[in-house]
């Protein structure tokens, strides 16, 4: 079983209009996989249903081999970290309780606040009211809360939204490091080739609500020796809707 | 995971000192009601039971039902905020015990205002010159009042959590309290949701809870909560983030 | 200013803020209208109606500015727009302008119930013609309290995010208000608070109500008409916007 993450056809309508349809997703254990694709091609849509957040309109998602359905949801949600959207937060408690109440619900140790919190290099803010942190802050958080059970599995929707150049590169370095340091798989999300081309090994690009490339970033490159990876996207998702 | 839940529930409301509300309200009809019961003791001569009627004069059609509304929709909105839910949704606990999570939380803060409510009522009624205070039938009032209030509070989660916003789910409450005035007024009280509060308190009510109305009561407030319960955690189930 | 007003109005689309207020309004009549049904109070309608109203509206109408304030402002705060407007606008004028849209929908709930509680003596058969200059006075009587409360509320729920000081605030000073009718013998207390001054303005007096008759050798009376208590609560009406807008003009967003 190399697959983390696998879907069939899955779909999601929205009033008729589909948002996602007939995805087939496959994400290798122990890799970084980038997801790809310009604004309202499905990524979060997708995302959301991985976590169940959403309920599919057709198709099925296989998640560390088993099914995802609501007799198996709780046993795998265990084992996904994720951030989707903008970060969750309780604006009047302090990052350190909004942790807390986290490490409740996953019945992770206390302790692992304090790591999660070094690694997003959050520990100095502690005890500052999540309202009052930057933008950049509360991603960490949020992040830090996807970390905070050591997940095999970790879902980050466009983690480096609101970061600065710095802490977009810091983010990209730990991501790029936990695979090796925790043995984690990662999907990211993003709607920047550049972003993803320096810290996916997979990756999958959606437009539309379909999967129009998935397989090694490598072989992306080999589609045409002669188009910079820029125009091959471009191509992939059609140039209309980059705009 | 249900205990978990709760623990987390409390987490939340640190800071947000809600419970002061509940702690102020109640002191308000003491203190008058008190004044009012001492101004016209040549009238209300049923001593304890006539304090009682001064003390909850408007608080449980009107203003407990308004108050339990707002708390419950401060609960929900706490989590409509800053996308909570997709954290709360994706955290390893099932969707109903996060509804029950929420009818408990709400439910403790219903049965501290009427500890209070009770208390206070024991005091004032001491203050008054009155003694011997009728121990069983104020514990009676309490439970019952907490029963009754708990098919309130399951429908105010429930209505919370349908309707995205903070004013309505209130303006329903206070609707409900009318209501529940109405069909007490018309001997329904026994049967509507938003009068069983009232009614389980004999809180000056035009229809009175008699002993051998106790169990159909219980009964009754029973099937309430569980049906709102199971409708509660069913649409939470249901949801789409 | 009316550019404003009209993007109140657009602002509320789909937010059923009116539909609201009309609902809660409503019940509020289906209160009142079951109580117009015995024979004395049918006799004596009119005036009872003006004795037993203030009471009713000292607990509907501030509940109602409440909501309606609370519904009108909670959608800059949900979709963090005040910044957005603030920056466009003087801060006064999207005071103002919200502060009208708001009160428009009172004023019109207002009326509404006013014609309502006429209409329904007309269906009802209370004897005689409607005491219009009485009732004048009593709408007057209603409205100016509701405007200087819906003035409150409006400042709390737009200054506070948390939503939950405005209706809790509110609410437990409703709750005052309307137990301090219930004091005649404390008539300090209703003018303390602005919520009670439903009570201060009413100017019907019920005489001859015993347990056992009830009403059948009662009659109203017209008491003396508190001028001073409507002086001071047109001054609470005044000092309260000015505050509350100046309070908004110097918060930080």
């Amino acid at each position: 079983m190399n697959e983390i993450v696998k879907t069939a056809g899955l779909t999601k309508l929205y009033k008729g209009v589909a948002a996602v349809s007939d995805l087939n997703m496959s994400v290798r254990k122990g890799r970084i996989y980038g997801f790809l694709g310009p604004n309202g091609a499905g990524k979060t849509t997708t995302l959301k249903m991985l976590l169940s957040l959403i309920r599919p309109t057709n198709g099925e998602i296989e998640i560390m081999g088993r099914r995802m359905e609501a007799k198996s949801r709780i046993e795998i949600l265990r084992n996904i970290g994720s951030l989707i959207e903008s970060p969750s937060f309780y604006g009047h408690l302090t990052g350190a309780e909004n942790l807390r109440i986290l490490q409740t619900l996953l019945d992770v140790p206390k302790m692992n606040i304090d790591k999660v919190l070094k690694i997003v290099r959050l520990d100095n803010q502690r005890s500052k009211k999540a309202s009052a942190y930057s933008l950049g802050m509360k991603q960490r958080l949020g992040l830090a809360g996807a970390l905070l059970a050591f997940p095999k599995l970790l879902i980050l929707d466009e983690p480096t939204n609101g970061l600065d150049p710095a802490g977009i590169q810091e983010m990209r370095e730990l991501i790029k490091s936990l695979p090796t340091q925790f043995g984690m798989t990662v999907i990211v999300s993003s709607h920047l080739l550049s972003e993803i081309d320096q810290m996916a090994e997979d990756i999958g690009i959606i437009a539309k609500g379909k999967m129009m490339y998935q397989g090694k970033l490598e072989d992306l490159h080999n589609i045409d020796r002669n188009k910079s990876l820029e125009e091959i996207f471009l191509d992939l998702t059609g140039r209309e809707q980059s705009l | 995971m249900l205990l978990k839940l709760l623990k987390a529930e409390r987490m939340k409301l640190k800071r947000s000192p809600v419970w002061l509300a509940f702690f102020i309200m109640p002191i308000i009809p003491a203190v008058l009601g008190t004044a009012n019961y001492l101004y016209q003791k040549a009238i209300l001569t049923r001593e304890w039971l006539s304090l009682w009627t001064q003390h909850t004069l408007f608080t449980d059609y009107f203003f407990l039902p308004i108050m339990l509304g707002i708390y419950c929709a401060y609960i929900m909105r706490l989590e409509n905020a800053n996308n909570n839910l997709n954290k709360v949704f994706t955290m390893p606990v099932s969707r109903s015990s996060i509804f029950l999570a929420k009818l408990i939380t709400a439910a403790m803060m219903l049965l501290f205002s009427m500890v209070w409510i009770c208390a206070l009522f024991v005091i004032s009624g001491y203050i008054a010159g009155l003694t011997d205070p009728p121990w069983l039938t104020i514990a009676h009032w309490c439970i019952f009042g907490t029963l009754g209030g708990m098919v309130i509070v399951a429908i105010q989660i429930l209505i919370s959590i349908c309707v995205n916003s903070f004013a309505i789910p209130i303006g329903i409450a206070f609707a409900g309290g009318l209501t529940g005035l109405g069909f007490l007024a018309k001997s329904f009280g026994h049967l509507w949701p938003y009068s069983l509060m009232s009614y389980g308190m004999n809180a000056n009510a035009p229809q009175e809870l008699v002993k051998s109305g106790y169990v159909q009561f219980i009964f009754i407030c029973v099937l309430y909560i569980m049906i709102f319960t199971v409708l509660g955690s069913i649409i939470t189930a249901r949801r789409n983030i | 200013m009316i550019k404003l007003i009209k993007c109140e109005f657009m602002k509320t689309r789909r937010r059923y803020v009116f539909l609201t207020a009309l609902t809660v309004t409503a019940a509020m009549l289906a209160w009142i209208y079951p109580r117009h049904q015995s024979a004395d109070l049918i006799r004596l309608g009119w005036m009872a109606n003006l004795y037993e109203l203030p009471l009713i509206n000292s607990i509907f109408m501030p509940l109602l500015s409440i909501i309606v304030s609370s519904r009108l402002c909670d959608i800059e705060h949900k979709g963090v727009m005040l910044k957005q407007l603030a920056v466009t606008k003087k801060r006064s004028q999207i005071y103002d302008a919200k502060l009208i849209y708001g009160l428009i929908i009172m004023i019109f709930c207002l009326i509404l119930s006013w014609g309502m509680t006429i209409t329904f003596g007309y269906i009802a058969g209370f004897e005689g013609e409607v005491p219009i200059r009485l009732y004048l006075l009593y709408f007057l009587f209603t409205a100016t309290p509701t405007i200087a409360v819906y003035i409150l509320q409006h400042t709390l729920s737009l200054c506070f995010k948390n939503q939950g000081v405005t209706f809790f605030s509110g609410t437990i000073g409703t709750f005052l208000g309307a137990l301090s009718l219930f004091f005649p013998q404390l008539p300090w207390l209703r003018r303390i608070l602005v919520w009670g001054y439903y009570g201060a303005l009413s100017f019907v007096g019920l005489f001859g109500w015993t347990k056992e008759n009830r009403y059948k050798q009662a009659h109203f009376e017209v008491m003396g008409i508190d001028r001073n208590s409507f002086i001071i609560l047109l001054f609470i009406c005044i000092a309260m916007y000015i505050i509350g807008r100046e309070i908004f003009k110097r918060k930080e967003l």
